[in-house]
Parts: structure tokens; C-alpha cells; sequence
């Protein structure tokens, strides 16, 4: 499956977990603006209180176009599951980065997975995972249990996940329909406009 | 069970402040790990390892992730079914395994760090385990890290508070952690007015001991100016029964991705610690920016951070008040009065200060930038302006000057905020590093060439990456030094045979070309030279040693690989000091140093002038014997005399052209020196001396003087025993062992010479006489029996009174010969009638002396017992080195009786030196006044005599005091010396509370000194003479084939640490532990406790 694939290929080049804080985007370019711009909850796990990641997220993904609802340390379960029925976002941000990521990230997919409003909702998780720089085999338990992508060493799946929300709002906006956004079809190749 | 010892803050008397106030009155940063496992038996192995360091600590419990959200029942649960956490479980543990834990401390003060929002059951399992040291607050602890509403935060911090300070009322401490909050981008005077206003909050709740933090952040000087801001800021605020002491916080921003970037952000921390006033330091690891640090690597930090900490109280301490490392600053100032703005704006409500913070933060007098906390309102930036200082780039609500309207940050603007500080870090460590490292060694001679021979031995063996330079520096002659110079008399020899005299680590390999670690013995060299006199077994002139050193340090510099270099520097060394923020030492030469060409360049080529000074990585001082300038305690004896005083020094370096022919010249003292002017006023003056039919006689040039000699034994040095040991020979001790001694050590702490180290010595010696006399009385059967006979036993005395008992009943010839005191002084209590009367007594006494030492150290049991004393010297070593002895059995013991009696018993001239006395006695050239000698006021002349002979003393035209001197720094010259006493980076050995010593004091291996106040400078070591005392026989000027022995070995442990050494030395490599893997973090933005 796509996220497989892209864990599986990620270069190194461009990390992502300490990548968070050295990734330099590169495609800040023009974007469409849009009456209503498509929305992003970014959340880290429960047992998370780290913040720093959270706070550059933010500014990123709002400099590529989305409006972002940011949770904030240590964010509850419960929360997340709460804000995504709320505010019907177009795609769900883990960014953790304590080493419990394989544990705290499982049990929430699990649960988002069986709500009707996080059922095909993109979700993906990123950061330092486990303790043990895992790689594929923890990357894989997360794809099974439900994310959409595991971002462990690049920036790609985010950027994938937002063209994808992108794409999909163009397919709305095409269709003038406002439904809730598709995950996007495997091996979306872009990059954000 | 309770352990009795363990009452709050370790078994330590006073309160936590007291144990920070006296180590900051006696120059020491008080420094402190965090750390926390849930192991008990680990966790208690941790205190114990950071109260055994060498820095002076406080120790950390840090509790798990569970227990600081108050979830126990997952921290039950882990204990129970032994899943690992990232913390002390503190609430979960019983009490008597908590006690037991906290006995690793000793007397070390231990903090409970947290990191709760709601810290309630954590303070009451304290109070349960009679802790009552802890850190956190009300903001600090609610804001960065969860979602607890502030408020609820508030209240619950004053609760547990209160509960704290009822159950320990006066000791009871927190430390506020306001002065971290987020660890990176917030302005420094919100931190300090956070962190007073959290100790305000502690004070109100019925605290009476704090402390207040600040973590480092992006400049020193502003960082400097913060701490002062903040004791300031406390001053005011706090009551006057409140006590308090400034903590530090190594950055808690991105750390730097290398260890010498990290290592080198850490000892900037622990200087401006000192520079703004800070007792305590809170360390961070090179390991942190990727998982939690092992003990070690905690060790390590905190005692990298002591050691700049203590360097830093140092350069301060000689400087004028108020030069540019403590004075008050423009930073100071802007500080202060931005945090004392804030601390107004949030105290003006007149409620009380919990009420205060939450209704400060509700309208953005309070508002902390980058804070997700929705209590927090965001509406404030910082920034890391042009010179590298952190400001307000927003300033929200804050009741401060407003700021300049700016775009928000980019997230990439954001990104090169965060890692600026580990940016600069790398990148000064880069170009320090790019840098050869450099070692300069002190004193070229035996010591610092067997240093230079180990350090190219292991270059050699690992080529490093990094470039290398050796500076080897030597006043007289580098190469050798002064004592082995190549231009001295050829008739001052050395008093070891040839062949047993080598300065390479190991024998000549392959085809037998020399190179580090593998070369020929002084006795191989001087034979391959093909000087007819040369023998392995011949006693080589100094001047040819001389040579032979320098033949060393040419091999050196020969086979040194790519990349390294020998400098070779004729030249004195005025100071060396440290360079603290680069952690490098600064090594100045006094002017007039001529730097030797490389070899490379050419034989003919000149030397140039040398640099003047040279930043070091590590500095080995072996300067050898120091040139006393103090005038001699008989001094007042001759003034007034027409007799001369010739200076106590080397004789190669007497000005013994100043005594004429015919004059008198008196020594005092009849040792290797006395041997030494003896030759260079006879042979050196062209007589020579003659054997027909086994007699010596001496054939006089008429250029000779006089010469006289006296001493309180009135007995000439004795002769060792003709060798009749292979070269490669090594007594096996089966008694007097270092493993026995270093055993006795550890069993009674400190030891009694005479009880615990003497008997096995002498009964080592009985055992070789007795064994001797049985083997040469041709009865090999008697001589096993008498090996066997002591074997296992394992009491001195016993051991000696089955000796005794074996030799009466074998019916051994010569049983009382080893009568020692006797030996080292046999004219005690004898009077004689004249001059004669002594001199018949004399040579009666050097003849038989003779004939034992003709019969050899094998042959003669006598002989061969005292060479017993020289081949155990390394468990003498074992024994004493270091403090080993009581105060009292080092002074009277020791220093009064052991060292005397080695020094006349257990190093000899060789035989001829004896058949050439008695030769030239015989001819009238030389004599011996007797015992009990003195020089005294004469008629017109002063005069040696005797108080043991009858008759009229020796009228002299010089007086020379011929006993080598002690080491003694009181009254050492040297500039050098003089720099190092005076700005504290050497003290004289003081042992165990008794008077000073003349040595200098330095740790074991590899032998740093011992600074005031016990501040050890890593980066130095002091290797050979200066350091007895201290250490035990330093005066070794060669090592031994086959074997490496202490002096290879020494010189070796220091190539090691120096090699090590750099601005930041590298942590030394680390095995993972499951445990300790669990909360690895990326961003470090202040979360962990």
C-alpha cells in the first residue's frame, strides 16, 4: 500500500524526525486561496509533553495554506476523537516525539478508526516513535493498526498528505460539493503545488 | 527500616543552602546531574557513583512519567510486573526500600525532581521518606508540559507546599524551575521574574529555604547579567528569613549534535555560573541530544563542568573586582528592570501571589512566547537579535516598552532560532578542532622523554585523525635536560649499569631499526657505538645518557606519522594557565626561546627564535630536580669566615673551577654527590688511578685539592654488590607484595609503617639472607625449605620467626648480619681519640664492605637482602603513594627513619667507586672527618669536624653541601613554580592534616595536580621529582628491559589522558541500557526535570 511504499523509499536526505527542525520547505509557493482553506488538527499523544514540534508544525502548515487547530501538549484521546467530530478536518497530524509514539499512536488509531468521522480520514503520524530508531517494522505496525503514512526520517507523507487534501478539495470544489475529503489514491506522486 | 543516617537531605547537617553556601565560600560550584531509574539497586548505584565523584554534587532522584501525572496505578503496575520506567517511582516504593536507596547518597544532599502540575502525593511520600528537598512551581510546572489549568495548578502547589514546609519547618527546600521555562526563546527577564515570583509563591507557603533557577540561553554575557538580575530581583523580594542560592541550568534548548560542541556548551555553562553568582549548576550530556545519558556519562559531565567551574573561580579570584567576568552590566541592569516591571505588574492586586500569577496570565502580564498552554495567551515573540543576545520580538500585553511591529515568524525563521545556539557550539568546536592538539611537555628529561617515547609509541599504533604536535621544552637542553646534559664531565657516571637502563617501552624488534616502543638498552647503544669502554655491564658516563636521550627523541621525531610533529623548544616556561572557555591551557615561554629545526628541514639548518606562547591541550610537567636558591641553614656558620660556600646543586652544575690546587674544600654529606666531586676534583683534574696486583693506587696530577668529607653516620655511601643478575632480572617477592600492601589498604585504611608495612619487608629480606646464606653454604635443600617454609603464611612476624627458627636449626653461617640500623650507622655511640683512631675504623669498614659487595648480589646474603629493598619498591609504592600512611607514621616513620635508611642502604656507587676511596685516602687526596659532622666557625677559616673525633677540625677554603636536596616548593625558584603556587594550580602535599610537604600534591594516575581548594586540573599532569612526597622514590631516571615497571607505566597513563584530552574531551563510548532508552526525546524544550 501507499504508505508502505513510502516509508519503504523515503530518502534520508531529508530528515524528519530531528528532520522537524531541519527541514527547510522549499515549496512555499503561490497556493490557491480559498474561501473556506482546508483544515488540519495537528496533536501529539497523550503521554507527550513536548511542544516545540508542535509549534514549527503549525507554522509550516499554515504557510502552506491550511488553517491548523493545534492541541497542544499531552493531548487526551478523548480530545482528539471530540475535535475531529467538531471541526470535520480534512486530515489528522501526529507529531511525537517522546518514544511512545509506537504505543500511545496504535491505541489512537485504533480508536479514531472507529469513529464515522475518523474512519477515512488521512492520518498520519510522524516524529521519534520508539526508543530504538525502529524504522520499518514499527512504521508498519502503525500502517496496519490504521495511519495513512508513518513519517519517520522525512518530510514526504506530510507533504503528500496536504497535496492530497489539496487534490481532493479541487476535486470538491470541481464538484461543487463540500463533502468530507478521500484519502488520496495510492501513490500520489506530488509534492503541495 | 529507616536508615538513621539518612535524615532529609542526606546525612548532611546543615540544610541544602548550607551545603551550597560552603562549597560556593571555598570556590566550588556545587554541580548536579538529573537522574532517575526505577531500578532501586540502580537508582542506588547512580547516587553512589555522583557522590563518588570527584566534583563536589548534589544527587538527583527523578521520578517516572507516571508518578509525575499522578497515575499510580500504571507505576504499581510497572514495578509489580518489572516493566521498565523512565523514572523513581517514589510513591509506589516502600519506604525501607527508599531508605536503603538514599544510602548511596552518604552525606550528599538529594533533590526530588518531578516535573507535576499536582504534586501533592509526591511531596507526602518525601515527608514519608524524611526528603525534604525538591524543585517545580506553580507555573513552571503547569505551563510547558500539560494541560492542568493554571489555577488548579496554583492551588494545588500551595497545598502541597504548606504540607512540605509543616513537616520540615526551616529545612524543608524547593527550587523554583520558572527560570527554564521552555527552555529556549524566552527572554531572560521573563524567566527571572517567573522564577521570583515562584520563589515568592514557596516563601508564602512557609518556605524558608529556596533556590532560583535560569537556564542558559543564547549569550554569556547576558546570561551573567540574568543571575545577577535575579539575585537582585530576590533580594528585594524575598523575606529576610529566606535563604536562597542562584541554580543554573545548562542549556535545555537543541543541543548540539557533536560532544565537543555539547561538552563545550556545558562548560560555558558552569563559567557563567560562576561569573553571575550561581552555587548550583544542573548538567546536561553530549548524550541528551539523542536519549537519556548512562551514570557515566553523568559523571563525566559533572566533572567536566567542576573542573571549569573551579577554573573559572580561579582566574576570578586574580583579578580585580570588577573586571569584565563579574561586574554589574548594561545586561544586568536591562534585565532587572524589565523583570522588575513585570513582578510589579503582577503583585499590584494585592492578593496573594497564586491569585496573582493566574489573573497575571488571564491578561497577558504573564505570557510566555511559543507556550501551547491555553492558559497562556501567545501574543508574545522572542528573538535572537544580531549579537547573538535572546529579546522580545513581540511583546504582547506585557507592561513593557512596546515592541517594533513585526511579521510573525516563519517556520523556517523559527527553525534557525532553535538551533542557533547548537549551531554555534559545532561550529566553535569544529574550528577548535581543526586545530592540531598539542601536548607540551615541561622538562625533557628521563620523565618527559618516557612520556614523548608513549605518546609516539600509541600515535604510532592509532594514527589519529586529528593533526598532532609534541612541544617538547627543556631550559638547559632539550633532549635531555640539565642533570643528563651531553656537555659535562665524562668522569660523572651513572649508577646503574648499562644494560639495565633503557628508554624504550619495548626491545628492538625486526631487523633491530629503533622506533617508538622499540629500541636498544642504554648498554645495546653505547656497545653498538663501538666505544671500547662500552659494556652492558660498565657504568656509562651522564654525558653519554645524555646522548642517548637525545638519540630517543630523534627516533621519536623520526617515525612520528603523518600528521604529527615533534617541536623541539631550548627555553624556559614562565606560566601556564587556563584558556576556561576554550578549555585549553595557555603555556608561556619566557623570552628568549630558540625553537630547534625540524629534522626534516635539514641538520645545518639554525635555530629560530620560538613562539612565545602555545594553546595546549594537555601540559605534562617534568621538570626534574628544581635549583634551590635558598641559601643553606649553615650559612650564618661560615659568614664571616674567609671560607667559600659553593651552592648544594648538581655537580656537573658547581663551579668547582673556583677551588685551586692545594686549597681544602669540605662536603657535608657522603653520598652519590660527595662520589661525584670526588671525580671531578681527581680524574677530572688528570690523576689517574692504577692497579698492580689487585691494589688500586692513585697517581695524583698535583692539580688536586684537598677535600674532606663528613655526615652524621660519618660512613661513605656503601657499594652495591657486583651484579650477578641477568639484566633482565625480576624479583619475585613472596612476601612484601604490592598485592599484600594494596590488600592491607583496603582492610585498615590508612597504614602504619613500622606495624604493617616494615615486618613484611624485613621479613622479604630475611627470607632472600637466610636463603643466600643456605645457598651458598652449597646446601640447595636448606634454601627451598626456607622459600617454603613461609609460604601462605600470612602474619609478618610468624613468617619471621620461622625463619629464624629454620636458619638456627640448619645451622646457617652469618644468621644476625642483617642488623639494618646497625649498618646505616655503625660509629653510633663510638668516640674516637684522633683522626687516625677514626680513619683506621673507617677503612676496616669500607674493606669488608668490599668484600661482601665483591661477593656479589647473588653471592653475598647481606647484599643480596639490601637489593631486596630496591626490587620491592613498587609495594612500598602501594603502601604509601597517595596518603597511604597514618600522619603520624609518614612523618616519623617515613620521612624520619624508612627514607634515610633506603637512601644509605638501598642505592650504592659501584665497588670501584670504594676501592677508588680507599685508594685516594691512602694517597692523602681525600678523608673523612668521622660522624656527627658539622661545619663551625674556625680561626680566620671555618671548619668541618667531628663530634665523635677527638682533636682539631678541618680548616676549609670551600664548604659544599653535597647531600642531594628534597624536593621542597617553598623554596624552588623557578618562575614556573612560583606562577603555578601563586595562582593555585599546584599546592604542596599536605598529608592527612599534618604540615605541608615540599612535593607538589597530585591525584593517582595519571597525576594531576591538586589545585586550592582541591580543584584538580585535568588537563595537567606532574610527573617525577616535584611530586615525592605525594608519591614515594621519584628520583628514577630510566627504565628497566623487559619489563615496563611503574615508570613506563606512569609515563604511558599519562600519553593516554593526554591523547584524550582536547577543548571538550569526546565521551567515552557507551553501552545502551534498556532503561535508561525509555524517554528519548527529540526537542528538548525544557521537559525533562
Amino acid at each position: 500500500m501507499s504508505a508502505h511504499t513510502e516509508t519503504e523509499h523515503n530518502p534520508f536526505d531529508e530528515p524528519f524526525a530531528p528532520g522537524l527542525m531541519t527541514a527547510r520547505p522549499d515549496d512555499q509557493g503561490e497556493q490557491p486561496r480559498r474561501r473556506t482553506e482546508p483544515t488540519v488538527v495537528l496533536t501529539t499523544v497523550s503521554s507527550d509533553s513536548h511542544t516545540w514540534n508542535l509549534v514549527y508544525l503549525e507554522l509550516l502548515l499554515r504557510e502552506w495554506g491550511l488553517t491548523v487547530i493545534n492541541l497542544g501538549a499531552a493531548a487526551p484521546d478523548e480530545l482528539i476523537e471530540r475535535t475531529i467530530e467538531e471541526h470535520q478536518p480534512d486530515g489528522v497530524i501526529v507529531s511525537t516525539v517522546n518514544g511512545h509514539g509506537h504505543l500511545d499512536g496504535e491505541r489512537l488509531i485504533r480508536r479514531l478508526r472507529k469513529t464515522a468521522a475518523g474512519r477515512r480520514l488521512p492520518i498520519i503520524i510522524g516524529g521519534k516513535l520508539d526508543t530504538e530508531g525502529g524504522g520499518d517494522a514499527t512504521a508498519q505496525r502503525l500502517i496496519r493498526a490504521g495511519y495513512t503514512a508513518v513519517a519517520q526520517d522525512s518530510i514526504q507523507p506530510l507533504r503528500r498528505l496536504v497535496s492530497g487534501i489539496r487534490r481532493s478539495r479541487a476535486i470538491e470544489t470541481a464538484a461543487g460539493s463540500m463533502t468530507t475529503a478521500v484519502r488520496p489514491a495510492p501513490g500520489t506522486p506530488q509534492v503541495p503545488a | 527500616m529507616k536508615s538513621p543516617l539518612h535524615s532529609r537531605t542526606g546525612s548532611w547537617e546543615g540544610d541544602f543552602n548550607d551545603y551550597v553556601h560552603a562549597a560556593q565560600a571555598a570556590g566550588r560550584l556545587v554541580v548536579q546531574p538529573r537522574m532517575g531509574m526505577a531500578d532501586p539497586a540502580a537508582m542506588r548505584a547512580g547516587l553512589e557513583a555522583v557522590r563518588d565523584s570527584t566534583a563536589t554534587t548534589v544527587g538527583t532522584l527523578t521520578l517516572d512519567s507516571y508518578t509525575r501525572v499522578g497515575d499510580e496505578e500504571s507505576a504499581r503496575n510497572a514495578v509489580r510486573n518489572h516493566l521498565p520506567l523512565n523514572g523513581y517511582p517514589i510513591t509506589v516504593l516502600p519506604t525501607d526500600v527508599t531508605a536503603d536507596v538514599l544510602t548511596g547518597a552518604g552525606s550528599m544532599p538529594v533533590q526530588v525532581r518531578h516535573g507535576s502540575a499536582r504534586p501533592g502525593p509526591i511531596f507526602r511520600a518525601m515527608i514519608a521518606n524524611q526528603l525534604d528537598t525538591s524543585e517545580g512551581g506553580p507555573v513552571s510546572y503547569c505551563l510547558p508540559y500539560g494541560r492542568v489549568p493554571l489555577a488548579e495548578s496554583v492551588s494545588a502547589w500551595r497545598d502541597a507546599t504548606a504540607m512540605l514546609a509543616a513537616a520540615s519547618p526551616g529545612r524543608a527546600h524547593l527550587e523554583t524551575f520558572g527560570g527554564c521555562m521552555l527552555g529556549q526563546l524566552c527572554p531572560p527577564s521573563m524567566l527571572v521574574a517567573i522564577s521570583a515570583l515562584e520563589a515568592l509563591f514557596f516563601a508564602e507557603s512557609g518556605i524558608r529555604s529556596v533556590s532560583l533557577s535560569y537556564a542558559q540561553q543564547t549569550h554569556a554575557d547576558q546570561d551573567v547579567g540574568a543571575l545577577r538580575a535575579l539575585d537582585a530581583l530576590a533580594d528585594r523580594l524575598l523575606p529576610d528569613d529566606v535563604t536562597r542560592h542562584l541554580v543554573m541550568y545548562t542549556y535545555m534548548g537543541v543541543f548540539p549534535a557533536t560532544n565537543q560542541g555539547a561538552g563545550r556548551l556545558l562548560t560555558q555553562s558552569a563559567i557563567s555560573a560562576v561569573r553571575g553568582g550561581a552555587g548550583r549548576l544542573i548538567v546536561k550530556t553530549a548524550a541528551e541530544a539523542h536519549r537519556i545519558p548512562t551514570v557515566s556519562e553523568n559523571i563525566e559531565a559533572l566533572e567536566i563542568a567542576a573542573t571549569a567551574a573551579a577554573l573559572q573561580h580561579r582566574t576570578q579570584a586574580g583579578e580585580p573586582d570588577g573586571t569584565r567576568s563579574t561586574h554589574w552590566s548594561a545586561d544586568a541592569d536591562e534585565i532587572l528592570d524589565e523583570a522588575q516591571t513585570l513582578v510589579s505588574a503582577v503583585l499590584q492586586g494585592g492578593e496573594d501571589i497564586g491569585t496573582a500569577l493566574v489573573r497575571a496570565f488571564r491578561r497577558g502580564i504573564l505570557d510566555v512566547p511559543f507556550c501551547l498552554h491555553e492558559d497562556n495567551l501567545g501574543e508574545t515573540q522572542g528573538f535572537i537579535d544580531d549579537d547573538g543576545r535572546l529579546r522580545w520580538a513581540s511583546t504582547g500585553r506585557l507592561p513593557l516598552a512596546r515592541s517594533a511591529p513585526r511579521e510573525p515568524f516563519r517556520s523556517d525563521e523559527l527553525l534557525e532560532m532553535l538551533n542557533t545556539v547548537a549551531e554555534a557550539a559545532d561550529a566553535e568546536a569544529a574550528r577548535l578542532g581543526a586545530e592540531p592538539h598539542r601536548t607540551v611537555i615541561v622538562g625533557s628529561g628521563p620523565r618527559g622523554i618516557a612520556v614523548l617515547e608513549r605518546l609516539a609509541t600509541r600515535l604510532i599504533q592509532q594514527p589519529p585523525e586529528q593533526p598532532q604536535e609534541i612541544v617538547l621544552i627543556d631550559p638547559v637542553e632539550v633532549g635531555c635536560g640539565r642533570i643528563w646534559r651531553t656537555r659535562q664531565s665524562p668522569h660523572l657516571l651513572m649508577n646503574t649499569v648499562a644494560g639495565e637502563v633503557t628508554m624504550f617501552s619495548g626491545p628492538a624488534t625486526g631487523d633491530g631499526t629503533p622506533a617508538p616502543g622499540a629500541g636498544p638498552s642504554l648498554g645495546q647503544w653505547w656497545e653498538a657505538t663501538g666505544d671500547p669502554d662500552a659494556s652492558v655491564n660498565g657504568f656509562a658516563p651522564r654525558a653519554l645518557y645524555g646522548r642517548y636521550l637525545r638519540f630517543v627523541v630523534d627516533t621519536v621525531a623520526a617515525h612520528l606519522p603523518a600528521g604529527s610533529r615533534l617541536r623541539r623548544i631550548t627555553g624556559r616556561v614562565a606560566t601556564v594557565e587556563p584558556i576556561a572557555d576554550v578549555g585549553r591551557r595557555l603555556v608561556r615561554l619566557a623570552p628568549g626561546a630558540e625553537e630547534l629545526p625540524d629534522r626534516r628541514a635539514g641538520q645545518d639548518a639554525k635555530p629560530v627564535p620560538a613562539p612565545q606562547q602555545f594553546d595546549a591541550d594537555y601540559v605534562v610537567l617534568t621538570t626534574g630536580h628544581a635549583r634551590p636558591q635558598s641559601p643553606p641553614p649553615w650559612l650564618d656558620v661560615i659568614t664571616g669566615t674567609s671560607t667559600r660556600t659553593l651552592p648544594a646543586d648538581s655537580v656537573a652544575d658547581l663551579p668547582v673551577d673556583q677551588i685551586a690546587p692545594g686549597q681544602t674544600v669540605g662536603t657535608l654529606g657522603l653520598g652519590l654527590s660527595f662520589y661525584d666531586l670526588v671525580a671531578v676534583l681527581t680524574v677530572g683534574r688528570g690523576g689517574r688511578f692504577v692497579r698492580d696486583d689487585d691494589v688500586l693506587t692513585y697517581r695524583p696530577s698535583g692539580r688536586e685539592p684537598r677535600i674532606v668529607g663528613g655526615s652524621r653516620s660519618g660512613v661513605p655511601l656503601l657499594a652495591r654488590g657486583h651484579n650477578q643478575k641477568p639484566i633482565d632480572f625480576r624479583y619475585q617477592a613472596t612476601l612484601f607484595t604490592p598485592e599484600r600492601m594494596t590488600a592491607l589498604r583496603a582492610e585498615k585504611g590508612r597504614l602504619d609503617l613500622r606495624t604493617d608495612l616494615w615486618p613484611w619487608l624485613l621479613a622479604e629480606m630475611t627470607l632472600v639472607h637466610h636463603e643466600t646464606c643456605a645457598r651458598v653454604d652449597r646446601r640447595p635443600e636448606a634454601a627451598a625449605a626456607i622459600r617454603r617454609c613461609v609460604q601462605g603464611v600470612d602474619d609478618a612476624d610468624e613468617a619471621l620467626r620461622r625463619l629464624r627458627e629454620l636458619a638456627t636449626a640448619a645451622g646457617l653461617p652469618e644468621q644476625d648480619g642483617l642488623d639494618l640500623d646497625r649498618l646505616r650507622a655503625p660509629f653510633r655511640g663510638r668516640q674516637f681519640t684522633d683522626a687516625a683512631d677514626f680513619r683506621v675504623a673507617l677503612i676496616d669498614l669500607i674493606d669488608a664492605d668490599l668484600r661482601q659487595a665483591r661477593r656479589g648480589n647473588v653471592g653475598s646474603p647481606l647484599k643480596a637482602a639490601l637489593d631486596v629493598m630496591r626490587d620491592t619498591r613498587t609495594a612500598v609504592r602501594a603502601a604509601v603513594d597517595h596518603g597511604g600512611l597514618t600522619a603520624r607514621s609518614f612523618t616519623e616513620d617515613l620521612l624520619g627513619w624508612f627514607n634515610p635508611l633506603c637512601a644509605a642502604l638501598a642505592a650504592g656507587p659501584p665497588l670501584i667507586r670504594l676501592e677508588e676511596l680507599l685508594a685516594l685516602i691512602d694517597a692523602g687526596v681525600v678523608d673523612v672527618v668521622g660522624p656527627s659532622a658539622t661545619f663551625r666557625p674556625g680561626d680566620g677559616r671555618a671548619e668541618l669536624h667531628s663530634a665523635q673525633v677527638g682533636g682539631p677540625g678541618i680548616a676549609l677554603d670551600h664548604a659544599v653541601d653535597a647531600r642531594i636536596p628534597s624536593p621542597d616548593l617553598a623554596t624552588d625558584s623557578s618562575p614556573l613554580t612560583r606562577f603555578l603556587l601563586a595562582n593555585g594550580t599546584i599546592t604542596p602535599y599536605r598529608h592527612s592534616g599534618s604540615e605541608s610537604t615540599g612535593g607538589v600534591h597530585v591525584t593517582t594516575s595519571p597525576f594531576h595536580p591538586v589545585g586550592a581548594g582541591e580543584a584538580v586540573d585535568r588537563q595537567i599532569s606532574v610527573l617525577g621529582i616535584p611530586t615525592e612526597f605525594s608519591r614515594w622514590f621519584t628520583q628514577v631516571g630510566s627504565g628497566r628491559p623487559g619489563h615496563w615497571g611503574d615508570f613506563v607505566a606512569d609515563a604511558d597513563a599519562i600519553a593516554v589522558a593526554a591523547l584524550a584530552a582536547g577543548p571538550i574531551r569526546e565521551a567515552a563510548p557507551v553501552v545502551l541500557d534498556q532503561h535508561q532508552h525509555q524517554e528519548s526525546e527529540l526537542l528538548r524544550g525544557g521537559e525533562r526535570v
